[in-house]
């Protein structure tokens, strides 16, 4: 049971790497500001075994492969890519910094021997592409605006005291455009939507997000939690293409008024910014079509605190330069989104099912900062008796700000 | 109601899912006997290590015809599904099989555009024997009648596919 803290009095440290040509390095900074450099490995030594973690997580494998090389992960040679315990025993929070090729690896599910925990499990942990990055998603936080020195967080045997307003509000989507999951998919989206005072579906979501700009010109708030429920497609050639399969219940582009010389407004419509994967046959009842990072880089804007993806590889992504990761989690953060949950690989709908309901009880219920949230879920599911595979649990991520 | 009541009926979807868990089911059965590399392999690779084995009942058959009918869509369904059905008779396999397909159901991803074909065949040639955990029981058992009957099946099929006649 967590004690009685305020959030203000969080120890949170952040970890930055850096993987040059021949060593994989470490800087801790602590709360005060003080800095530590460690140098963790040799890249010779990581990168083999890391490309064979991706290949298999991410490309054809078998059950047991995709166990083996997580476990092998877990209790082996990802040690290494940790800083020593003794310079993150004294953290409640890490803030990841991965570097290169270690955007994409998941670190929470790393093996912490001297706590007998996964560091997921032992730590709250957000991932961030950029220290730059971290920083605006803090900027941008409406939980930041509350004094933070008052907010005590709640757990089950106490209510949270002093907590910024629980946020209210949340819109979403769940489909399922294939077909065959449609029940599981509603069902969790009702989970969510029954923890929120007020929730909309696809038609305002979808206009709220990709109409910003109304003939007057005035932007409306969005949500304060946003989900999408539904298929992922990573696009390893063109990631750029990469997104979520929805469902567009506006049954067609959306058109966009533009003022022309002379007071006159007239109506022009994008062309879909991407045909359909040639794999995806979509149900007949319903206009799937897909959103894109590509698209989401031309329009679409948010303030909500977190946003949900939760759908295959929306953590999937490529490194551009000045180590942007190209996501469709990533984008949802530069489009102004505080926090995102996403998933590294392939996500498994009754694992997301079990797992979300405790995340959120643990945020908006107990009022717990979002990575604390998401370590204690993580805690209770694996504490359940059967074991869980790695690959359902270790692939989800939180990443943005970690309050 | 399992995926296999309704062998050999099956949409492209099903079946790409179907041969796929086949396979990985198939490579995780084996142990230590293959490793999970064969996933992995390409047509042509396929065609190179298959190319021996299957000149054993055709003398003629070459490289590129193999790797032709491995490549066909149709002549690939007809080797996945020829795989399949001797899964289908091997209980403890087709139970797993069952299961895992399940499994995968649940991913929230698109469907599998390949149908792994390639990888499939090889296995069901290579795995002599098998052990598999299905629920919280384990089973075991032989594999190698069945892998021989796919041979004589592939055998037979790029030889009336390409003319090429023992």
């Amino acid at each position: 049971m967590a004690e009685a803290r305020a959030v203000s009095q969080l120890r949170v440290g952040a970890v930055q790497y850096f993987v040059g040509n021949e060593t994989v390095h470490a800087t801790v900074t602590a709360h005060d500001g003080g800095q530590t450099a460690f140098r963790l490995c040799a890249l010779s030594d990581c990168l083999w075994n890391v490309r064979r973690l991706l290949d298999t997580v991410e490309g054809p494998s078998s059950p047991n492969e995709r166990e083996d090389s997580l476990r092998s992960f877990a209790h082996e040679w990802g040690r290494a890519l940790l800083p020593p315990y003794s310079a993150l025993r004294e953290f409640d929070v890490l803030v990841l910094i991965p570097h290169y090729i270690l955007h994409f690896v998941p670190l929470h599910a790393v093996w912490i021997e001297e706590e007998n925990a996964y560091l997921g499990a032992a730590r709250a942990v957000s991932y961030n592409s950029s220290a730059t990055q971290f920083c605006r998603s803090v900027d941008r936080n409406p939980a930041r605006q509350h004094d933070l020195s008052r907010w005590i967080p709640g757990a089950a045997d106490r209510n949270p005291v002093g907590a910024p307003p629980v946020p209210k509000l949340c819109g979403g989507e769940a489909v399922d455009v294939i077909g065959g999951l449609t029940p599981a998919y509603r069902d969790l989206a009702k989970s969510i939507a029954s923890r929120f005072q007020k929730s909309y579906g696809p038609e305002i979501m979808r206009f709220n997000i990709k109409h910003p700009y109304s003939e007057g010109g005035v932007r409306e708030p969005t949500y304060e939690t946003l989900y999408l429920i539904s298929h992922g497609y990573y696009d390893p050639v063109l990631p750029v293409n990469s997104g979520l399969l929805l469902d567009n219940p506006l049954g067609g582009t959306i058109s966009r008024p533009i003022r022309v010389p002379g007071g006159k407004v007239v109506h022009a419509r994008d062309l879909p910014f991407r045909e359909l994967p040639t794999e995806v046959t979509p149900r007949s009842d319903c206009h799937a079509e897909m959103m894109t990072i590509g698209e989401l880089q031309i329009e679409g804007f948010t303030d909500t605190e977190l946003v949900a993806l939760l759908g295959c590889s929306t953590g999937a992504g490529h490194v551009l330069s000045g180590d942007t990761v190209e996501s469709i989690a990533y984008q949802w953060l530069k489009l102004g989104a505080a926090s995102v949950i996403a998933s590294l690989w392939t996500l498994d709908i009754r694992f997301i099912t079990r797992w979300m309901p405790v995340f959120l009880d643990q945020w908006l219920g107990c009022r717990q900062p979002k990575a604390v949230a998401w370590q204690e879920a993580l805690a209770v599911i694996l504490n359940q008796p059967d074991p869980l595979p790695y690959y359902d649990w270790a692939s989800v991520q939180l990443l943005g700000d970690w309050l | 109601m399992s995926i296999w009541d309704q062998f050999p009926n099956y949409s492209t979807d099903e079946l790409n899912l179907l041969t796929a868990v086949a396979a990985e089911t198939l490579a995780d059965s084996a142990g230590s006997q293959i490793g999970a590399d064969v996933l992995r392999i390409s047509p042509m690779a396929a065609a190179r290590e298959l190319e021996p084995i299957l000149r054993e009942q055709n003398p003629n058959v070459n490289r590129e015809a193999i790797q032709e009918i491995l490549e066909d869509r149709d002549q690939g369904s007809k080797i996945a599904l020829r795989v399949l059905d001797e899964i289908r008779q091997t209980p403890a396999l087709a139970e797993k099989v069952a299961e895992e397909y399940e499994n995968r159901r649940h991913a929230m991803a698109v469907p599998l555009l390949l149908l792994l074909v390639a990888p499939v065949v090889i296995l069901a040639m290579r795995v002599k024997s098998f052990r598999v955990k299905v629920g919280k029981n384990e089973a075991s058992g032989t594999f190698e009648k069945s892998g021989e009957e796919v041979k004589t099946f592939v055998s037979g099929l790029v030889s009336s596919a390409t003319g090429l006649v023992p």
